[in-house]
């Protein structure tokens, strides 16, 4: 058994409420809850280092995991894309996420130095029968995935573990609801993860960017926007961007004025509450994935949402 | 005329509301320690073309030394803020 932690979009500069004392970044009153209590055999990042990626906003966010990064990995956020020098040995990188995380080999996050761009930061865990991808999808407005870059289409296919033991990582996600809403810009990877004939080849996928809490039921290669199919035709998408800087609304009423977009999800869905994603992969066959729900300051332990749950049996 | 209003609510936390030809109000994103933030998503809906209309932002709100951040049972007390007009 292997318990993994997903927690994104609220660390760095300007992140300095929450907690029992009023006064503990909500990062860092979700990192310290994981590690005292959760049992980790991996903690994700789900990217986004305020306000841009630099090392300043690293050094913060290196504080706020309490000067700890062993068991962690950061996929990149469009936040750490902000600091983007285009270098003639590395191409254009998030300058501040690669410095960083090569200055901590002690973590899970490896930088691949002999390739250029995104592709440096793409990587693969295999834990317990499962094989977790952490694909760089920061750069999405930039250079949607995979950015040019056709060596990271082979790299996710010819990586893939027979079967659909593989969960995708990334920051940004085919399906949200929210300010940013659905992402059609990532129906290339969303693709990619199917064979041709339409057989999913990931259980699910695990994204932030909207900062809110969205679960979808199983969705279709052709046509993930529509409707949930069976778990034979599809993939589940977790959305859990609320880890700390504030909540985007999904009301509806917004919609009309086009500030919500995206689907509405049909398993679960919270605009309000700070989460942490469990993801316990109790097999080789079998995961659960659920929403730990901290509420509105991270004060305590938190309340798992029952109906939140996903269960994944291969 | 639609408006973006940018505002602290009663535990200093800033907040984005929205405000409809006809005065209504809706909360677009809260919770936010400081207005950065709501500021640029005010910023990125315009520059997508999503709302056409000024941004209207309060003060940071005077506080006292004594006052500072509000303690844990301040904060437990908290509920999601009802969308505000700046200058409200």
């Amino acid at each position: 058994m292997a318990l993994v932690y997903w927690f994104a979009d609220g660390a760095g500069e300007d992140i300095t409420r929450g907690g029992s004392d009023g006064n503990t970044p909500i990062p860092t009153a979700l990192v310290r809850w994981i590690r005292a209590k959760g049992s980790p055999d991996l903690i994700v990042y789900g990217g986004d280092i305020y306000p841009s990626g630099s090392s300043k906003s690293f050094n913060e966010f290196f504080s706020q995991m309490d000067g700890d990064v062993r068991q962690m990995c950061e996929t990149p956020g469009n936040h750490d894309w902000k600091d983007d020098p285009d270098l003639p040995a590395t191409g254009r990188i998030p300058h501040g996420y690669d410095t960083f995380w090569r200055a901590h080999p002690e973590s899970k996050q490896p930088v691949d130095v002999t390739k250029k761009g995104a592709a440096r930061y793409d990587h693969f865990i295999d834990l317990d029968g499962w094989r977790l991808f952490f694909v760089d999808t920061g750069d999405n407005e930039t250079a949607a995935w995979p950015a040019g870059d056709a060596s990271r289409v082979t790299w996710l296919r010819t990586n893939l573990k027979p079967g659909r033991a593989n969960i995708l990582f990334a920051h940004h996600s085919r399906l949200s609801c929210g300010r940013h809403g659905n992402n059609d810009k990532l129906d290339a990877l969303w693709q990619a993860l199917f064979d041709p004939d339409g057989t999913p080849r990931f259980a699910f996928t695990m994204a932030g960017h909207d900062h809110n809490v969205s679960v979808y039921g199983p969705r279709s290669k052709e046509d993930p926007e529509h409707k949930s199919v069976a778990f034979a035709e599809g993939i589940h998408v977790v959305v859990n961007g609320a880890g700390g800087d504030g909540h985007y609304s999904q009301e509806d009423a917004l919609r009309l004025l086009f500030l919500v977009r995206g689907e509405k999800p049909d398993i679960f869905d919270d605009d309000d509450h700070y989460f942490v994603t469990r993801i316990n992969l109790s097999s080789a066959t079998a995961a659960d994935v659920d929403l730990l729900d901290f509420g509105k300051h991270a004060a305590g332990d938190p309340a798992p949402v029952p109906k939140s749950l996903v269960k994944i049996r291969l | 005329m639609a408006k973006l209003h940018i505002t602290q609510d009663d535990h200093s936390y800033w907040m984005l509301s929205h405000e409809g030809d006809d005065g209504t109000l809706t909360l677009v994103a809260h919770q936010f320690a400081t207005p950065a933030k709501p500021l640029e998503l005010a910023q990125e809906l315009i520059a997508e073309g999503r709302f056409q209309g000024p941004i209207v932002m309060d003060p940071p709100r005077e506080t006292s030394p004594a006052a500072g951040v509000p303690a844990a049972t301040a904060l437990a007390e908290y509920v999601t803020p009802k969308p505000r007009k700046a200058g409200a």
